[in-house]
């Protein structure tokens, strides 16, 4: 017998490549009941430090009262957060305790059963060739090859059998009955354990992610953490970390009060910028900006320079200045806080953290892909606002504006418009030609107090929607006159909204000066009937005469922002957006607007969107598509309606034929009375018909 | 200044027992820092990082503790010696006139 094919492995570790074993579950929980003991720990620091506060709160002395409101600012509210901060730690360390187990337990099994497996089959190999050399059959099998299932045609050696034919034959006969059925349950079995070995390799492989996903998870919730944050914030600068934990969480380092410092908003050269030497409304109510970009470019580099070394947030946050100019003076605010945890509230703690942790990637990067801009920073109110810019937007050939909508407030949506806006970058930079003009650049704005989610009611009103569209309004203008005095080019502007963003980024599109070349609404909640009575009211680009560049598209399983439109009774951007109980009915339908699908195209290989989210998350979506499944969302990979608005931003589509683009037809609403109660209502009219 | 003065001294020696005795929980406390597990990405290092981290924080925290232990053992010796400087500025007993 001579086996010619490749042999067994000598291991199953051969085949089973890498490990997803790493440590023990021992340690692990080591380290869950060391967070147990510090949150002991705190809790038992309470216990002993807060009579002795309530005890001093009833002297009456200012150095008692000082030192009684220090602890109340520093002590207290620091021990709450390494105890909240030892608590989800905990609870993410016992998360993936439990999933480490159930890894190690299944990759034992795995192991065990390749090994057991690669026995069954070195058996198998062993038994074929010993019939192959019985029958005289050429060997040549490798292990993970099976013999077919037919047993070859028996022969005899020469010399070895009868002289005669009927002889010969009837010994053939026989040996190819006696090892027929051996050598078919033989191939069979090897045909098994090869297979069995193959989900071996398979399943050992999806371990491993499975394993580097699940610490994903853990790191992810440990820097979300309030010492993860600080660590975060820390990082970079010699002692940083102990610094900003020691500062963030107490206010005093080595028991030492650490100094404060304020953001300035006062210059006696802002007057030549702003005619005001006080920049404290820039947000609020920015000067144009046109103005803006023409003062700039007159001021002397020095005076630039000094301005956004001492007043980093008032030019940071000016709408007019070339995005460059704002992102060197946002930094230096982002790092001013760094040097200052201690001033932050936990909101504005956060959002520190997510942009340092955005900074910090691009800084590893030697060459950034794609290169960060902090086009707006600002935390001088409650909720933390911020507009952070993906490209080069000094130079970009197109510039798009991601507005987000309801929940969506700079702090908790930072990392989610991260990731849509990273999405969207690199969508339209495979769609725009290499090598000609500046490429994309896309904004995450998140520059407004966006309503709470439901069931809180803002969502069904406008006010917050009125006051961010003010602030994109300007961003908007803005660009466009920071570039155009730059002479830098202007960039075609597109504005994408999710959900209430969009209502509110249509009221931004009624208060603009220079006109936007797309605006695309995704999900839309509706839009403000009187504050946008047509689309005609926005200042948007035609893309053929008479057609604006407004598009729109509803998922059918998202049933979540048709019904919040419905609720406000605010108008639908896609006649086919479906409320739940058929409420879509009661508002009307704008005309005009470019609708497309984002059911998916599988023949493109892009993906349906099945919830309401903008970048899905989860192994499915939510009841009546209130969230997207992982890679479901509207400004997920390969989705249709990521394709189409990256399509639609890069002036891509040139009308709407193609990509299954339909206009809609105005829908309006009739007020209907019932004459035996006097309810009024409304509902919605079906589109007249010309055919 | 406060428009009254009340300092307890029983008040603030039993405060500053109460801070001293939560910056005595958080420098020993029971909690011993494990070593930390292998593992197949970075989280080995950032899980040492984090809990490094925790461990500033407890330190932080007890420093702060003692700083309130140290002020207010301040205010007390302050205050005694205030007490002690506004007694000895005044007079010692009622003045007689002399005699006309």
């Amino acid at each position: 017998m001579g086996a010619a094919g490749r042999p067994v492995p000598p291991s199953v570790g051969v085949l089973l490549r890498g490990t997803p074993r790493a440590g023990t579950v021992e340690e692990i929980n080591a380290v869950s009941q060391y967070l147990t003991n510090v949150r002991y720990d705190a809790v038992q620091y309470v216990t002993a430090a807060r009579p002795a506060q309530e005890a001093i709160a009833g002297l009456e002395s200012a150095a008692v009262e000082r030192l009684h409101a220090r602890l109340g600012r520093g002590l207290f509210p620091g021990v709450a957060a390494l105890e909240d901060s030892a608590d989800e730690a905990k609870s993410a360390v016992q998360s993936y305790a439990a999933q480490v187990a159930e890894i190690h337990r299944e990759a034992d099994q795995v192991w065990a059963s390749a090994e057991r497996a690669l026995g069954s089959i070195a058996a198998a190999l062993q038994s074929i060739a010993q019939i192959c050399d019985v029958i005289a059959a050429p060997f040549s099998y490798s292990w993970d090859t099976p013999p077919p299932a037919a047993l070859p045609e028996p022969r005899l050696r020469a010399g070895a059998g009868p002289a005669d034919t009927a002889g010969v034959a009837e010994l053939i006969s026989g040996l190819r009955d006696g090892y027929r059925t051996r050598w078919l349950n033989t191939v069979l079995e090897w045909q098994l354990e090869l297979a069995e070995v193959r989900r071996c390799v398979r399943r050992w492989s999806e371990l491993q992610e499975e394993r580097l996903l699940c610490e994903g998870a853990v790191a992810e919730r440990l820097g979300r953490t309030s010492v993860g944050e600080l660590i975060t914030v820390g990082a970079g600068m010699p002692g940083g970390r102990r610094r900003a934990i020691a500062v963030g969480l107490t206010g005093e380092i080595g028991g030492v009060r650490a100094g404060i410092r304020t953001t300035r908003t006062f210059h006696p050269e802002l007057r030549e910028l702003l005619d005001s030497a006080d920049g404290a409304k820039v947000w609020d109510a920015p000067p144009a900006p046109a103005f803006v970009a023409e003062k700039w470019a007159g001021l002397d580099e020095s005076v630039r320079e000094e301005l956004i070394r001492s007043v980093p947030w008032v030019i940071g946050n000016l709408p007019g200045l070339l995005p460059s100019v704002r992102d060197r003076a946002n930094r230096e605010l982002v790092a001013f806080y760094r040097e200052y945890p201690q001033t932050l509230t936990p909101e504005q703690l956060t959002l520190v953290a997510e942009a340092q942790r955005i900074l910090d990637d691009e800084a590893r990067q030697r060459s950034p892909k794609p290169p960060i801009q902090v086009l707006a920073f600002d935390l001088s109110g409650p909720v933390p606002r911020a507009a952070i810019g993906y490209g080069d937007l000094d130079t970009s050939s197109h510039t798009t504006f991601q507005a987000a909508g309801m929940g969506s407030d700079a702090h908790t949506a930072l990392p989610t418009w991260d990731v849509a806006a990273r999405n969207l970058y690199e969508a339209q930079e495979a769609l725009l030609p290499r090598f000609e003009g500046g490429g994309p650049g896309v904004v995450a704005w998140l520059g407004y107090d966006t309503p709470a989610m439901l069931p809180n009611s803002e969502v069904f009103r406008s006010d917050s929607a009125s006051l961010g569209a003010g602030r994109l309004a300007a961003e908007l203008d803005g660009m466009a006159a920071a570039r155009e005095a730059a002479d830098a080019g202007l960039p075609a502007i597109g504005v994408v909204a999710h959900s209430y963003g969009t209502t509110m980024a249509a009221i931004a599109l009624t208060k603009t000066k220079h006109p936007v070349d797309s605006f695309v609404m995704l999900g839309s909640a509706g839009l403000d009937t009187e504050a946008v009575p047509s689309l005609g009211s926005l200042n948007v680009r035609e893309l053929t005469p008479g057609q604006l560049a407004v598009f729109a598209t509803s998922a059918a399983r998202d049933r979540l922002a048709p019904t919040g439109a419905a609720q406000a009774e605010r108008g639908l951007p896609t006649p086919d957006a479906r409320a739940l109980l058929g409420l879509e009915q009661r508002v009307p339908v704008y005309g005009g607007v470019i609708a497309f699908s984002s059911e998916g195209d599988p023949a493109r290989g892009l993906k349906g969107t099945d919830g309401h989210s903008f970048v899905g998350a989860g192994k499915t979506a939510g009841i009546a598509g209130m969230t997207a499944s992982a890679g479901r969302g509207y400004g997920d990979n390969e989705t249709q309606a990521l394709d189409t608005t990256a399509r639609a931003t890069t002036g891509l589509i040139a009308g709407p034929d193609g990509l299954d683009l339909v206009v809609t037809e105005a829908q309006p609403v009739v007020k209907i009375v019932d004459k035996h109660t006097g309810y009024v209502g409304q509902w919605r009219m079906p589109a007249e018909r010309n055919d | 200044m406060s428009e009254n003065l009340q300092l307890n001294d029983a008040v603030l020696e039993s405060a500053a027992r109460g801070f001293a005795s939560a910056a005595e929980v958080m420098r020993s406390g029971a909690a011993k820092r494990p070593p930390t597990p292998a593992t197949l990405s970075a989280l080995r290092a950032e899980l040492d990082l984090y809990l490094r981290g925790l461990a500033v924080s407890r330190a932080a925290l007890s420093d702060a503790a003692h700083s309130a232990t140290l002020a207010l053992a301040d205010i007390l010796a302050q205050s005694a010696e205030l007490d002690a400087e506004i007694a000895a500025a005044l007079p010692a007993g009622f003045v007689l006139g002399e005699a006309p």
